[in-house]
């Protein structure tokens, strides 16, 4: 295969048996980032205007979440060489040698084009570009290209993790609206911080595996302003729903609290000495930033729900 | 040829990918046949005569 | 390693006692054989049938139709003349839903597939064996619920359900009270279970059980033709189910899915057939190009030309298949742009399948070929299946269609490819692995007398139905003006021929097993690579009880 090994890994070879359960293969999916994408698809496909019958709907958010998990096996059969060198990656199924890289790949290939097509015929074909861009997006632009190549790849990356709500908007309304674009910009400006916080605390990690993240590029003090930044811009995003009128007062309110928590946190990030060993404040910061996603789309939820049950806008 | 003999754990392992497939496999099958009846049974009554 | 397999002892652990062997059977090659003579009766039965319909079209007017309604329902006086002209019907109808689900799908995907691809993938049964087993014995009851559809009552003082295999309401719902056609819903929804039983099966098996080594790219195209036909089983099977379903409340329960006069819609139902009905023509054939395959190279002594190319080749003919459903149906009113695009989508097809035909050719180029009886009937295939797909092509257009809709130049168009496609890959098949799954070598004479004697009246009863469709004759009626005459006689004499064909075939399986010429591990010799000749033949009860590391 096409997988070229020039490090000493236990990675299994094409002609070994796998030790892998079903399981394992769950865990090439990256079970925890399709739960967002779950929840955030599932927000866009009910803050959308229209009906779509539950069933339909529940296959959505299913092909969706099978396409995300697609794209994260495949970055999985990608990046095996790279994962085995970090720690947070090295117990992964593909590094540990527990899957072979040929199945990965044959398992993600597979699911792209069965939710892609499953959701094409079911929903509409509009949804299934899109959800078949993301899988191109992450898996090709993200992982083979931008990753490894510039200090940015998170930066423009983080669009396929950002497209799942804009898909399930199209999966009612068979378009792509202004207000679906400002939930992607919720996603897509939150990634940075995200990740740079991550980034902060696993330099170390990400230099030994050469993956040119902003801290090893461009040095810490560089990457907390851009911390900076980006928290701001998403802090100001979370409340663009109501700015636009399509999501409640109420719901602008938990997210411009949420927003200044996020740039609270991230001053702190800001203000930490150069050379922390300990980063506690980054690693506040990264859970904080998860907490704030959730708090906002959760809100979102919430408004649509109230919107659908009620008729009214809160 | 050379020839492989299993380990317990590979074989068990082997038994739950096969269970998980057939399971996600009928689940399709399922989900096609509910999909069709909800897409085309009450969707003829919708449309404008 | 040939001949000493991995048998580590002489007692193969075999169940005792034929019932718990066959009945209660859970081994894929004994399941395999089981569906092989399932199919072989199902195949008498429905060949019967259309002999039956040959002989009452060898002329003109009504010949046999009112006597065998007098002789088998009862019918007395003009009342027979009625009774027979829907009993024609009940024959077409009969015959095509026997061919398809009872006689070639059992065949290729219940019997070659269950036998080989689990050898061929290296692995000592299927994922599921007990499934396996449902699968099968789902199969009888099915078959007996459509044989006693033909002896109940259908329309108001008729026997039998008379609508074509294809089922379309209103003749199905409104047209045809009586119960037989419940019975026959009901014995396409047990068949239909099966066969997703069967793919469930067939999937898991081949994505999880191959040999350490087998790769998906390195796997027998045999084992990727299944694959990929269980994937349009799986696929297509529930919409049928669907469709049907709605047609038993239709019938039954008093709704109105498609009963335009309480607002639904007969065009509906055959949306929702074809949508199963199309990907079906291409789950009898993509086993059938699966044989080929192997059989071509073999007696080339050569790979296969473009392995890959084959490869992906039947996944493009299965992805494309499910998109062209509605060149069946030309004539219902589609708008114009709709027509466009199921034209250009249908010629789409032809690609794949150009490739795999340009394949085959390619494999036997330069090759070492030996004619022997298997490649014989693979070489008919080619050459057969090929004119069946050049009418395809023509019928593609809608414009054509227009006036070849519903007319003996279709039925002579699936013929060419099911019945001198798909079955002449089916004798292939037969003569190719009966060595190996008997032990016995077959008669070369006998085996070859079979395939001309086929290869004539199966072109015989075919080739003269592309003029009379052209001449404008329908088909599914009892009768005919005089100007068809001559075709058609021509046709039933081939009919006849193909019938002596059978019985030459049933003779040669009886001449083989009354012989015991032994057969020999692998009688085709270098040129036959996958791992069923690694085996004894007949294989050990329980082959590859330790894997084989494929290189």
């Amino acid at each position: 295969m096409a997988m070229t090994n020039d490090y000493e890994a236990p990675v299994l070879a094409a002609d070994q048996m796998m030790e892998g359960d079903a399981r394992d293969f769950f865990a090439l999916l990256k079970p925890r980032v399709m739960s967002l994408v779950v929840f955030t698809a599932l927000v866009g496909l009910l803050m959308a205007p229209g009906e779509i019958h539950p069933f339909i709907g529940f296959i959505a958010v299913l092909a969706i979440a099978v396409g995300a998990g697609a794209s994260g096996a495949l970055n999985m059969w990608y990046d095996a060489d790279i994962d085995i060198l970090m720690g947070r990656t090295a117990k992964r199924p593909v590094p540990s040698g527990r899957i072979t890289p040929d199945a990965t790949l044959a398992f993600g290939l597979f699911l792209s084009v069965f939710s892609v097509a499953v959701l094409g015929l079911t929903v509409n074909w509009l949804s299934a570009g899109l959800l078949a861009f993301t899988i191109f997006f992450y898996a090709v632009i993200y992982t083979m290209w931008l990753k490894r190549s510039t200090p940015h790849n998170i930066v423009i990356g983080g669009a396929a993790g950002a497209f799942p709500p804009i898909i399930g908007w199209a999966c009612v309304t068979n378009s792509i609206s202004l207000e679906s674009i400002a939930l992607f910009a919720i996603i897509f400006l939150w990634t940075p911080a995200h990740f740079w916080a991550l980034a902060l605390f696993k330099a170390e990690d990400y230099g030994r595996a050469g993956v040119p993240m902003l801290p090893n590029v461009s040095g810490e003090r560089a990457t907390k302003k851009q911390i900076v930044l980006y928290a701001v811009l998403t802090a100001v995003s979370g409340v663009v729903p109501t700015l636009m009128g399509f999501a409640g007062i109420a719901c602008g309110i938990v997210a411009a609290v949420l927003g200044i928590g996020f740039i609270r946190s991230s001053w702190r990030v800001f203000k930490m000495p150069d050379g922390d060993e300990k980063m506690i404040p980054a690693k506040k910061l990264f859970g904080y930033s998860l907490l704030y996603l959730f708090g906002v789309f959760t809100a979102l939820l919430v408004d649509a729900l109230v919107q659908k049950f009620f008729g009214v806008m809160v | 040829m050379e020839h492989v003999e299993l380990s317990e754990q590979q074989k068990k392992a082997r038994r739950s990918r096969s269970v998980a497939i057939a399971v996600v496999l009928a689940c399709l099958a399922v989900m096609f046949y509910v999909v069709t009846i909800i897409k085309v049974g009450p969707g003829i009554f919708d449309r404008p005569m | 390693m040939a001949g000493s397999t991995v048998a580590h002892d002489d007692h193969d652990h075999k169940p005792k006692g034929f019932v718990r062997r066959w009945l209660y059977s859970t081994n894929h090659k004994d399941i395999g054989t089981l569906y092989l003579i399932f199919a072989i009766m199902a195949g008498i039965v429905g060949g019967l049938l259309s002999i039956a319909m040959r002989m009452e079209l060898q002329e003109p007017g009504i010949q046999i139709f009112h006597g065998l309604a007098a002789m088998v329902y009862g019918f007395e006086g003009d009342s027979a003349i009625d009774g027979g002209k829907h009993m024609y019907n009940v024959f077409t109808t009969a015959h095509g839903l026997i061919m398809i689900f009872f006689m070639v799908m059992p065949a290729l995907i219940g019997g070659f597939a269950n036998w080989m691809v689990p050898i061929m993938i290296g692995a000592p049964d299927m994922a599921f064996p007990r499934m396996n087993n449902i699968s099968f014995w789902l199969l009888p009851p099915a078959f007996i619920l459509l044989l006693m559809s033909m002896f109940v009552e259908g329309p108001a003082g008729a026997y039998g359900t008379g609508g074509g295999w294809t089922i379309y309401p209103p003749l199905s719902t409104t047209g045809q009270p009586g119960p037989a056609m419940d019975f026959a819903i009901l014995s396409l929804h047990i068949a239909g279970a099966s066969s997703i039983l069967g793919a469930i099966n067939f999937i898991t098996t081949i994505f999880n059980m191959r040999a350490p080594g087998m790769t998906l790219h390195k796997m027998p195209l045999f084992a990727w033709s299944v694959l990929i036909t269980a994937f349009l089983l799986l696929l297509s099977l529930p919409v049928l189910a669907g469709g049907i379903t709605m047609l038993l409340t239709d019938r039954n329960f008093g709704t109105a899915f498609f009963a335009p006069d309480a607002g639904g819609d007969p065009i509906l139902f055959q949306h929702l057939f074809w949508f199963f009905g199309h990907p079906e023509v291409y789950i009898l054939i993509l086993p059938a190009f699966g044989i080929v395959s192997h059989i071509i190279s073999t007696f080339s002594r050569k790979p296969v030309f473009g392995y890959l190319g084959m490869a992906y080749a039947m996944v493009a003919i299965g992805a494309v298949g499910f998109i062209v459903w509605a060149h069946h149906m030309y004539t219902v009113g589609l708008s114009l742009n709709t027509q466009r695009y199921f034209v250009f989508a249908t010629m789409v097809i032809a690609v794949p399948t150009g490739v795999k035909i340009f394949s085959w050719i390619a494999t036997m180029w330069g090759g070492s070929i030996t004619f022997r009886t298997p490649m014989l009937w693979a070489i008919g295939f080619i050459f057969l299946f090929t004119v069946g797909g050049v009418t395809g092509v023509q019928l593609a257009n809608a414009g054509l269609d227009r006036a070849m809709h519903d007319t003996y130049y279709v039925v002579a168009h699936f013929h060419y490819v099911l019945s001198l496609g798909a079955v002449f890959a089916i004798f292939a098949g037969w003569y190719y692995w009966f060595p190996k799954m008997t032990g016995y070598m077959y008669n070369p004479t006998v085996a070859r007398i079979h395939f001309w004697v086929t290869f004539v009246g199966v072109n015989l009863v075919f080739f003269p139905q592309h003029f009379l469709g052209l001449a404008g004759m329908p088909r599914r009626y009892i009768d005919y003006p005089d100007a068809f005459a001559g075709w058609n006689a021509v046709s039933s004499y081939g009919s006849y021929i193909s019938g002596v064909g059978v019985l030459i075939f049933l003779f040669g399986v009886w001449e083989a097993f009354a012989k015991k010429r032994i057969a020999g591990d692998n009688p085709w010799g270098e040129g036959a690579t996958t791992l069923e000749w690694q085996l004894s033949s007949p294989p050990p009860y329980h082959q590859w009880e330790q894997l084989p590391r494929i290189k």
